[in-house]
C-alpha cells in the first residue's frame, strides 16, 4: 500500500512536470516583457511553457487564472487591491492573505518597481500652463483629456481622481497605445500613463506629481494559482527585487523604440542577472509566424462556420415548415449580431473561460444570422407553382425539400455562407483578446506596442484572407449552383 | 367502378364557396373536359382530386378509397399531374424531370422509360441532357406530359396544360394526347377554358359555374342539349 502511494506520488509529480506552465499576460508592453522573462526563466530550467499573451485586461487575466486556464501572470498590487479585492487601502501582506482566503491564489514578492497610474502632458504645455502636479490641472479647464478605457472604468480611476482633486474636465476615451501620438500631435493635452512607460522619456513628457497621494502603490508581482509547481515558484521568487523603475522604463523603451523584440530584451535581462546561461533566440521566422497564425485564424473561422451551417440550415428548414416561429427566431439571431464583438467575447469569459472555445462560440453566433436568414429566404422564394407540382407529383415533405426546394435555394444559401465567412475572418482578429490566437495576435500586440509594422503583419494577411475567401466562394457557388441558374447569377 | 368520385364535396376559400356540394363520378378511361369561366372552380376541382386542397366538407374517393390526407403519396403517384406554364423543375435536365416520379418511388430502370416517352411525344433522345430553359414552349409542354406519364398512371390531371401555346403547337399536342389515349385509355381530367379544345379532345364535358356543377354528359349531348341557359351561353360565347 505504501509502495503504491509512493508510486502514485512519483507518477503525479512526473505528470505535473510534463504539464506545460501557462503564462498569461495583459496586452501591453510591460506585461509582455515580464511574462517573457518568466517564460524564458522557466524554460531554461526544464519547464514547458505555453504563452498566453494578449489577454484583454485585468478581468480577463484574473478570470483565466481563477479558472485554471493560465497558471500565472504579472500583476500590480494596487490593481489587485482596488479592482479585485475592492479595497485600495490594503497593504502587501493583507492582499496576500485575502487572495489566498477568497480565491486560493498567491502572489510573489515584488519585482522591485512601482508602476502606478499617473497623468502626463507635453513639456510644452507644462511650461505654458505651469503644470507640475495634478492639482495644477484644476484651473486649466480648457485642457482636453483622453483616458484609456480601462482607466475610465477602474474603481481607482477617473471618477475617484476627479473627486479627490476637484477636476471638472470631461475626458474622451482612447486606446492607450494611441494616446502618446495623439498627445504629440496636440490632439489631446492630458492622458493617463503608467509611470514606467517608455514613452515618458522618449517623448520628453512631464509626469504630473500626485501631490495629494491619490494613486495606490502599484508594485509589480506575479500572481499564480495552486497548480504552479514548487520548483517554478522558487524560480519566480528569484526575480524579486531585480527590476527597478529605471530598468523597467529602459526595457520598455528598448522594445518600443529600440527595435528589439520582447524575447531579446527578456533574455538579455536574464543573462545579465545570471539567471540563465544562454540567451534564448526564438527561431521562428516572420513567414512561419504569420503562416502559423493564419492557420489558427482559418481554423477558428472554419470551425465556427461549419458549426453555424450545421445549426442554421436545419433550423431554417424547421422555421420554413413552422412559419409562425420564423420572425422571433430571426429577430433573436439578429439581436446577437448587434452585440459588439469585444462585449460578446467578454460575456463568454465567465461561462467558457478563455482560448479557442469561447472564440469559436462567439464567431459561431455571428455566423448564425447570415446563414439562417439566407437559407430561409431562399426556401421561401422558390416558385409556388413548382412547390405545387412537387406535391402533385407525390413528393413527401422531405423529398420536396431534397429534390426541389434546397437545390433552388442553393444560390441564396451559398451567399449567406459567404457573408458569414467574410464577417468571421474580420471578427476573428479580436479573438486574440481572449487568448485564442490568430492574426489578431499581431494586431493586438501591435496596438499595445504602437508598432505599425506588427499591426500590418496581422492586418494584411487578414485582408488577403478575406479576399481569398470571397474568391473561393464565388468559385464554389459557380460549381454548386444548378446549371440553369448559373447564367443568371454572376 | 369509377376511378374518381366526389361525394358531396364543398370547398371554401375564407368564406367564398369555390365548390358547392359537388357529387359525381367521372367515367373511367375517358377524357373529361372541365369547362367554365375563369374563377368558376375548375382548378379547385382538380386540386381536390389529388389532395392539393382538402374539402371543407364531403369526401373525395379515388381508386375506390377515400383520400387519406395523412398519406397522399400513394394516391398521387397513380395520378399524373400537369399544370399551365411548364411546371418543369428548372434545375433538373429533361431526363431528371421526366423520371422524377420514378426517383421518389425508388425505381432503378429509368433511362429506357425516358427514351420511350420521348419517342412517344416525338422528341429525339438528345433532349435528355437539355435544361428546361433551352426548350421551346411546345417542347416544355411535351416534356411535362412525359413526366406526368412516367409511372404509366391510370389517371391524368391536366390543369390548362396547353394554355400558353401557339395554335399550331397546341393542335399538335392535342393530337398526340388523342393518340396516346388510343394506345391505352386513361381517365383524364382536362381543365380548359377553350371550348374548341374541349370539343376536339374531350369525350365527356363537365360544365361548372361559380362552384356549382351545371352539367356532366357526353360532349355531343352537352353541345346539342345544354342543361340550362348558363351552359348554353357558355357554349355559344366561346364557340367561334
Amino acid at each position: 500500500m505504501v509502495r503504491f502511494s509512493t508510486l502514485l506520488l512519483v507518477f503525479i509529480s512526473a505528470m505535473t512536470m510534463a504539464q506545460p506552465i501557462r503564462v498569461g499576460s495583459k496586452h501591453f508592453n510591460e506585461g509582455y516583457i515580464l511574462s517573457e522573462i518568466i517564460s524564458q526563466l522557466l524554460e531554461a530550467n526544464g519547464f514547458i511553457v505555453e504563452r498566453k499573451y494578449n489577454l484583454g485586461g485585468t478581468v480577463v487575466c484574473f478570470e483565466a487564472l481563477r479558472r485554471g486556464e493560465i497558471d500565472l501572470y504579472p500583476e500590480y498590487s494596487g490593481t489587485i487591491s482596488s479592482e479585485i479585492l475592492k479595497d485600495p487601502k490594503l497593504d502587501y501582506k493583507e492582499i496576500q492573505n485575502e487572495l489566498a482566503k477568497k480565491y486560493l491564489l498567491y502572489i510573489s514578492q515584488p519585482y522591485g518597481f512601482n508602476n502606478s497610474y499617473g497623468l502626463v502632458c507635453t513639456r510644452e504645455n507644462s511650461e505654458k500652463y505651469g503644470l507640475h502636479s495634478i492639482s495644477d490641472l484644476r484651473q486649466q479647464t480648457q485642457l482636453q483629456f483622453a483616458l484609456s478605457y480601462e482607466y475610465l472604468r477602474r474603481v481607482d480611476g477617473w471618477d475617484s481622481l476627479k473627486l479627490k482633486y476637484g477636476l471638472s474636465h470631461t475626458p474622451n476615451a482612447i486606446e492607450h497605445g494611441l494616446a502618446y501620438s495623439a498627445l504629440q500631435s496636440g490632439k489631446i493635452d492630458v492622458t493617463d500613463a503608467y509611470t514606467t512607460d517608455g514613452e515618458i522619456s522618449k517623448y520628453n513628457l512631464v509626469l504630473l506629481e500626485d501631490d495629494q497621494k491619490f494613486f495606490p502603490l502599484y508594485s509589480a508581482i506575479t500572481i499564480y494559482n495552486r497548480n504552479l509547481p514548487e520548483k517554478a515558484k522558487a524560480l519566480i521568487e528569484r526575480l524579486s527585487g531585480t527590476i527597478g523603475e529605471d530598468l523597467m522604463q529602459a526595457m520598455n523603451a528598448d522594445v518600443l523604440f529600440g527595435g528589439e523584440t520582447i524575447a531579446q530584451v527578456a533574455s538579455r535581462f536574464l543573462k545579465n542577472r545570471n539567471l540563465i546561461a544562454l540567451t534564448v533566440t526564438r527561431t521562428d521566422s516572420v513567414i512561419s509566424e504569420i503562416a502559423n497564425q493564419t492557420l489558427t485564424h482559418l481554423e477558428l473561422t472554419f470551425i465556427a462556420l461549419v458549426l453555424a451551417i450545421l445549426v442554421s440550415v436545419p433550423l431554417a428548414i424547421a422555421l420554413y415548415w413552422n412559419p409562425s416561429w420564423a420572425s422571433p427566431v430571426v429577430y433573436f439571431t439578429g439581436l446577437l449580431q448587434t452585440i459588439p464583438s469585444i462585449a460578446l467575447l467578454a460575456i463568454m469569459i465567465p461561462i467558457f473561460g478563455i482560448g479557442v472555445v469561447p472564440a469559436v462560440i462567439a464567431l459561431f453566433l455571428y455566423a448564425l444570422l447570415p446563414v439562417l436568414r439566407n437559407t430561409l429566404m431562399g426556401l421561401q422564394a422558390v416558385d409556388p407553382v413548382l412547390k405545387n407540382v412537387a406535391d402533385g407529383i407525390g413528393m413527401t415533405r422531405f423529398q420536396k425539400l431534397r429534390y426541389v426546394e434546397l437545390p433552388l435555394a442553393t444560390p441564396s444559401i451559398m451567399a449567406g455562407i459567404r457573408t458569414a465567412a467574410v464577417i468571421n475572418i474580420g471578427t476573428a482578429t479580436l479573438a486574440a483578446f481572449i487568448g485564442a490566437g490568430g492574426l489578431g495576435e499581431f494586431i493586438v500586440s501591435g496596438l499595445a506596442l504602437n508598432n505599425t509594422s506588427m499591426i500590418l503583419k496581422g492586418a494584411i494577411p487578414a485582408a488577403v484572407l478575406a479576399l481569398l475567401i470571397e474568391l473561393l466562394f464565388t468559385w464554389l457557388e459557380r460549381i454548386i449552383t444548378p446549371a440553369h441558374l448559373r447564367r443568371k447569377t454572376l | 367502378m369509377n376511378t374518381i368520385e366526389l361525394v358531396d364535396v364543398s370547398y371554401k376559400y375564407s368564406d367564398v364557396a369555390a365548390l358547392s356540394q359537388a357529387s359525381m363520378s367521372f367515367e373511367s378511361g375517358k377524357i373529361t373536359g372541365i369547362i367554365g369561366k375563369s374563377g368558376s372552380g375548375k382548378s379547385t376541382l382538380l386540386k381536390l382530386v389529388n389532395g392539393l386542397l382538402k374539402p371543407s366538407t364531403g369526401e373525395v374517393v379515388v381508386f375506390g378509397k377515400p383520400l387519406d390526407y395523412q398519406n397522399l403519396q400513394t394516391a398521387r403517384l397513380q395520378m399524373g399531374y400537369m399544370v399551365q406554364g411548364t411546371g418543369l423543375f428548372p434545375h433538373l435536365n429533361v431526363e431528371q424531370n421526366i423520371s422524377i416520379a420514378g426517383r421518389i418511388k425508388g425505381l432503378n430502370t429509368v433511362t429506357s422509360r425516358v427514351s420511350e416517352l420521348l419517342e412517344l411525344v416525338g422528341l429525339a433522345n438528345s433532349y435528355k441532357s437539355k435544361y428546361p430553359n433551352q426548350l421551346s414552349g411546345g417542347e416544355q409542354q411535351r416534356i411535362g406530359l412525359c413526366r406526368a406519364l412516367f409511372l404509366d398512371p391510370a389517371v391524368l390531371l391536366m390543369d390548362e396544360p396547353l394554355g400558353a401555346l401557339d395554335p399550331v403547337t397546341r393542335y399538335e399536342i392535342q393530337q398526340e394526347l388523342l393518340n396516346l389515349q388510343r394506345l391505352s385509355s386513361r381517365t383524364i381530367l382536362f381543365v380548359t377554358h377553350d371550348m374548341l379544345e374541349a370539343r376536339r379532345i374531350a369525350e365527356r364535358l363537365l360544365v361548372i359555374d361559380r362552384g356549382v356543377i351545371q352539367q356532366y354528359d357526353t360532349t355531343e349531348t352537352v353541345l346539342l342539349r345544354p342543361a340550362n341557359a348558363l351552359v348554353k351561353s357558355l357554349i355559344e360565347s366561346s364557340t367561334w
